[in-house]
């Protein structure tokens, strides 16, 4: 009998969800801060990793995200090119990037026209490079976004002791 | 007067627990615990992309600091002269998936790389699985000290903090043994400014590490730094490097040369 009283809404109440609520409401403050500091002009690609740098910067504009893995390389998430294919080639411009790239540009171009901004100003490209790339394949991805307009080139890395 | 009775029941969270559930999850997945930033570098320095084809006027006054980055060897040059290489063996640490163990090899002895990141005579993990070119988790450069360039070399230790930063002395030289060094003595690492007391713990976390040829790299531009603060392109680089150096280890002389002061670097390939 006194067992049965111990069952949960035995007396019409429900599970006392209070003490979780107040948990819930800490790990979701967090979290929304977090990714509120964080901003989203930089999210790391899958499949690679990223080196690690001291460097402190971190990106204030909008870029163009290239990435190289260790199969492809994808201009914003689109795959272009084969990484081993490219690590091959004699030529310094990966000639399947140089047309996606430029395309882009064009784009950027257009939309500073509209915005009344200065069209001709170097295009920012940040690359994200997986970190047991080939300086080869690094080069040539640098020199093609040279290329088609792109001079403002960072790389993303993984911040060291990031506070 | 009848006063209502006011029987207390408890709200029901069930609708705003589901919207937590639901939430926390999405932001969680979201959101990334390592924060990412740039390394900024200016182009190649090769006629074909450079615009403008003049180029500017050699300026005699200028450092036109390098730094090459071979298999074998780091180079420091500079104006008209060249600083004595600092000769490395690159080992390269692996890290195995299935019992998180570290295993450190000298690449030389994993063959050739094929197309697919895999190697001819990779080493293997204790299930069995081979390494891949893609499962570095670190590139280690340990200092050679060679009388000659032909001489095979002795590796030189040196003493570290427990987070891998190269204690020096007052001369800026490499501590070689823990001799004399108790809690309480002062010592400096090679950042600026960074003389501490040794406290008791960190005298233990202290070891005789491989000394990082990229610490030999940094206390050598450091050096150049101060000495050529007025020169026109005291803050430029130019990191030169092989065709299969692999990126990590470019990204690593990039972050010396800039903790080192030289903060405007520019990239370029060696015999290219």
């Amino acid at each position: 009998m006194a067992r049965k009283n111990r069952k949960y809404g035995a007396n019409g109440e429900g599970l006392s969800l209070t003490s979780m609520m107040d948990m819930f409401t800490i790990v979701l403050v967090f979290l929304i801060k977090q990714v509120d500091s964080e901003g989203n002009l930089l999210t790391q690609a899958e499949n690679l990793k990223l080196p690690i740098s001291t460097s402190l910067k971190t990106s204030k504009e909008i870029a163009l995200t290239v990435v190289v893995d260790s199969k492809q390389i994808l201009v914003d998430n689109e795959a272009v090119a084969e990484t081993p294919a490219v690590a091959k080639q004699d030529s310094l411009m990966i000639a399947s990037m140089i047309p996606a790239l430029e395309k882009k540009r064009e784009e950027e171009k257009k939309s500073a026209l509209a915005k009344g901004d200065e069209p001709d100003q170097a295009g920012n490209v940040i690359v994200q490079l997986d970190k047991n790339t080939s300086y080869d394949v690094m080069y040539k991805v640098m020199a093609s976004c040279g290329w088609a307009g792109y001079t403002n080139i960072a790389f993303a890395v993984i911040m060291k002791n990031a506070e | 007067m009848a006063q209502k009775k006011f029987k207390y029941t408890e709200p029901d969270l069930l609708p705003v627990m589901n919207l937590f559930s639901v939430l926390i999850p999405f932001l969680l997945s979201i959101s990334t615990f390592q924060k990412l930033g740039i390394v900024e570098v200016t182009l190649p320095e090769r006629s074909d992309m450079v615009m403008n084809e003049d180029p500017p006027e050699p300026d005699d006054q200028a450092l036109n600091l390098t730094v090459a980055v071979t298999n074998d060897y780091l180079q420091i040059v500079a104006r008209g002269g060249m600083m004595p290489m600092i000769f490395y063996k690159e080992m390269w640490t692996f890290r195995c998936k299935s019992d998180n163990d570290t295993t450190t090899i000298d690449p030389k002895t994993l063959g050739e790389v094929k197309e697919d990141g895999t190697f001819t005579n990779p080493a293997k993990c204790k299930d069995g699985k081979e390494t891949n070119k893609y499962e570095i988790e670190q590139v280690h450069l340990w200092t050679l000290l060679k009388q000659t360039e032909e001489d095979v070399g002795v590796p030189v230790t040196s003493l570290y903090a427990k987070d891998d930063s190269a204690y020096v002395d007052g001369n800026n030289e490499f501590i070689t043994s823990r001799n004399g060094i108790q809690v309480g003595s002062v010592i400096q690492t090679l950042q600026e400014s960074s003389a501490r007391k040794i406290t008791a713990e960190k005298l233990a976390g202290m070891k005789l590490a491989p000394r990082s040829a990229y610490d030999e790299l940094a206390k050598s531009l450091i050096g150049i730094h101060t000495r050529f603060i007025d020169a026109p392109d005291a803050d430029n680089i130019i990191v030169l490097a092989d065709d299969n150096a692999i990126f990590d280890k470019v990204i690593s002389v990039m972050d010396r040369a800039r903790d080192s002061g030289f903060w405007k670097i520019s990239l370029a390939k060696l015999g290219g």
